[in-house]
């Protein structure tokens, strides 16, 4: 019954946090210059040109294609915003529609409409609308995912499967001065940001491969858990667990019995592992918008890249929401292994 | 005799003097040696961390006097003026000149200063960046580790979670790029952009700083000097800012200073690499931009490393100066 209370809570509080992120990023969306909500300032007739940026919706912004046909004072417009909806033609940035005279000009939805009845009405119904290309966002959502997720999992795997085994080489080597050396080695290459490391690796040679698909992944899996210092990170936290737990009586009667150590230690490593997993996560979430644009990664952070700069609002929300649901799930998934291995937690005694 | 030699020096002297040379030149010798011996036992971190900073430093008030475009060495022809990372690459570029020590840029201008002057790119929005985590994060972190048990430290853990749940470059990607995408001349909006970065950035660190601050306030809530605090009847705010904050937070905070200032340099320069239209606009040099700028350049010359070596320098000497400070405040109260 307490376990059941103890996920319980654990799984409101990923829903709580889920929801509450979401609401903060839309909040800031629609605060900032760029809302969803917001209509555009009329155009100063006096200033435009061919070429310039104007945008006849909230949201649709476009290259003015040709100048209007009629004289701005016409008396059946009353300003320039109603000029721009009847007379001209604005070329979107894809794609080879344009928008013709009267097809738009609403100020976008409230913000409770745009949140709730856009945006998680959407992702309830699997329908959010589409995105900057046309295509709808959660299936471009759901494409960049299929990228992303197994170049950042296989960047924690192998930080975890190289610190495991650099851990064991460290504690194994007799000599303290190589020990100190070699560790401090590892930390200045592991200091090294992703984004110079990339650079070096495509200046070593290590490019996009027309045939062999997965160079590009498997080097951003590459630099990726180097740097930024994740390899550091987990190394020196990996290593003071390693020695503690090395330390503890129960371990070392275990090794005088002849038990296996690995067996005794491997419980003990899970939790720390968890935890250093759910802290990285998101930093890796970060770090691999450096890494796919360098290796033209079609990932979620190239996207959010274009959908930061195109702007498309809706995509962006629902990418950041994405990657803010992976990285509380990983939590949660940490919180869940604690409790399924800390009999203190299930008992009542808390960490 | 020797007019010009009038004190009489026989053999045996000379040799008593080579003999005095001697043993003070091996004096000297070994009062050096013994001063490196004991720097061995100096910690190398803070050593480096410091220079580290001061180079920093001092590059920052040398870009107030250096102006690039006097600089330059007129090998790209017909290149505008200004600084800029986009097309007009010519082969004369990102190449050892003779007169200048690192050679020059893309855009021909010398690399040893553009370096220095790349340091005003996040130098002061780096400083700006930190004190807003450091403020909200002691903030923050002081009153959810002071007041325990409560609705105070439930709700501050959430918000807390709430930030730390986004990863801090896609926020920051978020803001930059969609504010600065609807202002209407990105030029004009240098300034604009980097103070978000530093907003973004202080806001996106401020849970990291936090949690120390919450596990730091909540050990000393037990010690008994506190206790004795209490029975003497000093006030909340005197108890916490005073005998927890001021008196055994400092660690802390040094630590995440410097690591916040380090970690700016890191996405500062990132987002420029990536593209004007994400870091500090093309007019302005970064050391991340004068790395893309000269992608074409081979990889073992002065154009590619110097700012790789720069980037990866600081953010380690930054880095182990946080340590090291932190360190020394610890074993120091201890």
């Amino acid at each position: 019954m307490k376990t059941a209370w103890l996920v319980g809570q654990k799984v409101g509080h990923f829903v709580s946090v889920l929801f509450l992120s979401s609401l903060v990023l839309a909040g800031l969306l629609w605060f900032s210059p760029g809302s969803p909500g917001k209509a555009r300032e009329p155009v100063d007739f006096d200033e435009i040109a061919v070429g310039a940026e104007v945008c006849v919706a909230a949201t649709t912004c476009g290259t003015l294609k040709s100048m209007p046909a009629k004289a701005p004072d016409d008396p059946t417009v009353d300003d320039g915003f109603n000029f721009i909806k009847k007379f001209v033609q604005v070329q979107l940035p894809e794609g080879e529609q344009t928008v013709e005279s009267g097809d738009v000009l609403a100020p976008g939805p409230s913000f409770p409409t745009w949140f709730f009845g856009v945006f998680w009405k959407g992702v309830l119904i699997w329908d959010i609308g589409p995105a900057f290309n046309g295509d709808p966002v959660l299936d471009v959502v759901m494409l960049g995912a299929k990228q992303t997720l197994p170049i950042v999992f296989g960047a924690l795997i192998a930080a975890i499967v190289v610190t495991l085994v650099l851990v064991s080489f460290l504690t194994w080597l007799p000599f303290p001065s190589m020990r100190g050396l070699l560790r401090t080695l590892l930390l200045i290459l592991s200091i090294s940001p992703v984004f110079v490391l990339g650079f070096l690796m495509t200046k070593a040679g290590v490019l996009p491969h027309p045939v062999l698909w997965w160079v590009a992944p498997a080097a951003c899996v590459g630099i990726l858990f180097v740097g930024d210092s994740s390899l550091g990170e987990f190394l020196l936290q990996l290593e003071n667990e390693y020695r503690h737990l090395r330390s503890r009586d129960y371990i070392h009667a275990a090794g005088l019995r002849g038990a296996s150590l690995f067996k005794h230690m491997l419980p003990g490593l899970l939790l720390p592992l968890s935890s250093m997993s759910a802290a990285k996560i998101a930093f890796l979430l970060g770090s691999v918008v450096i890494a796919e644009n360098i290796y033209a990664v079609q990932g979620l952070g190239t996207l959010s890249l274009r959908a930061a700069t195109k702007p498309d609002p809706l995509l962006l929300l629902t990418l950041t929401v994405f990657i803010t649901f992976v990285v509380a799930l990983v939590t949660l998934v940490r919180d869940l292994l604690e409790i399924a291995i800390d009999p203190r937690i299930r008992k009542g005694g808390g960490h | 005799m020797d007019p010009n030699n009038l004190i009489h020096r026989d053999p045996g002297e000379e040799s008593e003097d080579a003999t005095l040379a001697g043993k003070i030149a091996q004096g000297a010798l070994k009062d050096i040696i013994t001063t490196i011996l004991r720097w061995r036992h100096a910690d190398i971190r803070l050593i480096f961390g410091t220079i580290v900073l001061l180079l920093l430093v001092g590059f920052r008030i040398a870009a107030i006097f250096i102006d690039v475009d006097t600089l330059e060495t007129h090998l790209d022809v017909g290149r505008s003026s200004g600084f800029s990372t986009g097309g007009g690459f010519q082969t004369t570029n990102c190449r050892p000149v003779e007169g200048l020590l690192l050679g020059n840029d893309r855009n021909g201008y010398s690399l040893t200063a553009t370096l220095v002057e790349a340091t005003q790119a996040f130098f002061l929005p780096a400083l700006l960046s930190c004190g807003i985590a450091l403020f909200f994060g002691t903030l923050l972190g002081a009153i959810a580790g002071y007041f325990r048990g409560g609705l105070l430290e439930s709700s501050t853990k959430l918000l807390l979670t709430v930030i730390a749940s986004y990863p801090r470059l896609i926020l920051v990607i978020v803001a930059v790029g969609f504010f600065v995408a609807y202002l209407h001349d990105p030029g004009r909006a240098v300034g604009m952009r980097l103070f978000l970065m530093a907003m973004m950035l202080g806001v996106a660190y401020v849970p990291v700083l936090a949690l120390a601050i919450y596990q730091k306030v909540g050990a000393f809530q037990r010690e008994q000097f506190i206790e004795a605090a209490r029975a003497h009847g000093l006030s909340d705010v005197r108890i916490l800012g005073y005998h927890i904050l001021w008196a055994n937070c400092m660690p802390v905070l040094a630590r995440h200073f410097f690591y916040l200032f380090g970690y700016f340099i890191l996405v500062e320069t990132s987002l420029s690499y990536l593209g004007p239209e994400y870091g500090v606009p093309g007019s302005i040099p970064s050391w991340g931009n004068l790395l893309a700028g000269c992608s074409k350049g081979e990889l073992f010359s002065a154009a590619v490393m110097a700012p790789s070596v720069a980037i990866v320098g600081s953010i380690l000497g930054l880095t182990f100066l946080g340590d090291a400070i932190g360190e020394r405040f610890e074993r120091g109260r201890t």
